[in-house]
């Protein structure tokens, strides 16, 4: 016994040290929930296994059910959104004058899907026939064209983007006043082609290329962009022209879509004039 | 003696707040860098302190440091074991002629090798068992290595500025 008592008189700081480590990783295991996970998770691992297989075989029974309510809550959470409504409310303002008709209407739209890096791109807005949009109707953003409705159902529109390769857009010089077609040619959202302008036209690199209103699609003289590059193609009387684009058409948001009030009439005439050319 | 004593309380007091208050917030590279100056107290007690106050003074250091760091008993254990073997690695890398009593294991009363040599080898096992008992487990051991290593070459610039800014006698 009295050896005993020397034993742990000699060496009471060991004895020190394994109570104070004793004491730290009951801490460490009991306190800390990781830890805790692991000390749990190894002296049960033979309850825990048999546990977790018996879930994932009875959780299969239930999963149908499992299923339909969560969808059944998503739909419920989706609905409750602001997003989830539309916004049917329109503004157009018309003018009441006696000396000049209102030729051209504006609606304005909101974009909801835009692409500009497919080979056709296509733009969808959130109004449709019930806010009055007409196919063929062009689209414009406050610095540059966007494109023409192609289809409209009740509450939408799909514009084709001038990144389409059959964008046909009637184009002139603002300064000269020479026109042409304006074409997307290389896959570049930046830049679009003038084509059709006579060798003889003066032409500057910067000159501002605006609509000419020549289709009833757009009104005269909307900027569509500035001469970046000009050059006469080989073996023929008209320069090719490249257009920087002025609306930067990866970043829209908020559109107007244009009415022309008199192109029914316009139409008419000409489909009238032209079958009598037959 | 009662000198030994304030400087090792206001070391105390000063190198923890500095771990707590500001350490615990410094956030180099969360999964790989964590810094710690606070052995440093443990360390520069005096060499022939009584073995039972050193264990007991690292055990509540460490309960401190746990209670910031909610890591409970982690760097308790870490103290604990780091105090135990303080004395063993002392008397391995003994310079010619032994310790005086009262000497503290300081840069200024053993020179710069010789300092940064026992705080070397003592702070990376402190780190070393910390970032273990974290894990607490051997899986990803390289992982814990990798941050020890990251931990402990900043923690010693830390140490290195702490010992040319005050090199202390004690």
């Amino acid at each position: 016994m009295r050896n005993l008592l020397l034993f742990f008189i000699k060496y009471n700081a060991f004895f020190l040290f394994i109570i104070l480590e004793i004491i730290s990783f009951y801490m460490i295991v009991n306190n800390n929930e990781k830890q805790n996970q692991v000390y749990v998770s190894s002296a049960n691992s033979v309850t825990g296994s048999f546990f977790e297989r018996y879930d994932k075989v009875v959780g299969f029974w239930n999963l149908g059910d499992v299923n339909k309510e969560l969808a059944n809550d998503n739909k419920r959470l989706l609905e409750q959104l602001p997003n989830a409504y539309f916004d049917t409310e329109v503004d157009t303002i018309e003018v009441q004058d006696s000396f000049f008709q209102q030729q051209y209407e504006y609606i304005p739209a909101k974009v909801v899907n835009n692409s500009i890096n497919r080979y056709n791109n296509y733009l969808t807005l959130n109004r449709g026939r019930n806010q009055g949009i007409t196919n063929n109707t062009g689209v414009i953003t406050s610095n540059g064209i966007v494109g023409v409705v192609q289809k409209t159902s009740r509450n939408y529109a799909v514009v084709m983007s001038i990144l389409h390769h059959n964008t046909r857009v009637s184009a002139k010089l603002k300064e000269s006043e020479y026109f042409g077609s304006l074409v997307w040619k290389e896959n570049d959202p930046q830049y679009m082609f003038l084509d059709a302008i006579p060798k003889h036209a003066a032409i500057e690199l910067g000159d501002t290329i605006v609509t000419s209103g020549y289709s009833s699609k757009f009104p005269e003289g909307i900027m569509i962009g500035v001469v970046e590059d000009a050059a006469v193609i080989k073996g023929s009387n008209f320069y090719e022209v490249k257009v920087k684009l002025s609306s930067y058409m990866s970043n829209l948001s908020h559109v107007f879509v244009v009415n022309n009030l008199l192109k029914e009439e316009k139409e008419a005439l000409e489909e009238e004039a032209n079958t009598a050319d037959e | 003696m009662s000198d030994v004593i304030v400087i090792n309380v206001l070391r105390f007091l000063g190198l923890f707040l500095v771990q707590v208050l500001i350490l615990i917030n410094v956030d180099i590279n969360t999964n790989y860098v964590n810094l710690y100056i606070y052995p440093l107290v443990l360390l520069l007690l005096p060499i022939k302190i009584q073995k039972n106050l050193l264990l007991v003074i690292a055990f509540f250091l460490g309960l401190a440091v746990d209670m910031f760091y909610d890591t409970s008993g982690i760097h308790a254990a870490t103290c604990v074991f780091i105090a135990y073997i303080r004395s063993g690695v002392l008397s391995v890398i003994e310079p010619r002629g032994s310790y005086e009593s009262n000497q503290a294991p300081t840069k200024r009363n053993f020179g710069t090798a010789w300092f940064f040599q026992y705080i070397g080898i003592l702070l990376f096992l402190h780190l070393f068992l910390i970032f273990l008992l974290e894990v607490f487990s051997f899986a990803g051991f390289g992982m814990t290595l990798l941050k020890t290593i990251l931990s402990f070459i900043l923690s010693m610039v830390l140490v290195a500025i702490y010992a040319y800014l005050f090199n202390p006698k004690n």
